[in-house]
């Protein structure tokens, strides 16, 4: 397991090959990497995605997720790197890996991480843009992605 | 009379237009409720948020309920919905 808060740029290629080391002759290998958009939703021009994380709770939060993937998919390996800080457009926010034996293990696994990451990783971001700060908080449709992995 | 900071995070800090509160305790401390109710009369633009159930108080590194007594010295903060990913 591979947990990473990092506060300067992260390169997803690298992670990947990292991740790729670590399959432990698994068949599958999977992965996500969430990007800044360089739009909002009203289709205004989005400057940075500043994140902002509390202490060592928000690593802590990180660790807990990657546990709970490993452990409910049987994985070989589980990777979290999630920045903190000011993200410019372009520049990756989080990657997400995952090996296990066979296919479905491994995407559901990043699935499953990125969903708990959502709403459940301390975080706090907003948009920065011409007209000031917007605060992004999860949708409804996280909260019922992340929901639907506990039925 | 002892000092508790409360750091207010993430919109939280914009609402009050501070990122950290001081606040007076008595040695026996107070509690998280008490702390919200602090907070809203200190600053209205905060209440809405503060009194909120989706806003959970966090101590030493752990979240707390509006029963847990905190007092000087402990690191006491407040979190609006988190966002990550």
């Amino acid at each position: 397991m591979a947990v990473v808060l990092a506060t300067e740029p992260i390169n997803p290629a690298i992670l990947l090959a990292e991740a790729e080391t670590q399959s432990n002759g698994a068949g599958a290998l999977a992965s996500f990497t969430g990007l800044a958009r360089r739009a909002g939703k009203d289709g205004d021009t989005i400057t940075a995605l500043v994140l902002e994380h509390y202490r060592g709770l928000t690593l802590a939060s990180m660790q807990a997720i990657a546990a709970a993937a490993t452990a409910r998919f049987a994985l070989a390996h589980a990777h979290i790197t999630h920045r903190s800080g000011r993200v410019l457009p372009g520049e990756a926010i989080v990657f997400v890996a995952a090996t296990a034996p066979h296919r479905a293990a491994a995407l559901d696994a990043v699935a499953y991480m990125m969903d708990r990451l959502k709403t459940e990783a301390v975080f706090w971001k907003y948009e920065e843009t011409a007209g000031g700060k917007r605060w992004i908080e999860p949708t409804e449709t996280d909260h019922a992605r992340v929901t639907a992995w506990s039925l | 009379m002892a000092v508790l900071t409360v750091e207010l995070c993430g919109r939280l800090a914009d609402m009050a237009a501070a990122a950290a509160v001081t606040l007076d305790v008595a040695e026996d401390g107070l509690s998280i409720a008490d702390v919200r109710g602090h907070l809203a009369r200190t600053f209205p633009a905060l209440t809405d948020a503060i009194t909120s159930d989706k806003v959970r108080a966090c101590v030493d590194e752990a979240i707390v309920d509006d029963r847990a007594i905190v007092r000087a010295g402990q690191a006491v903060a407040f979190f609006p919905p988190l966002s990550g990913g």
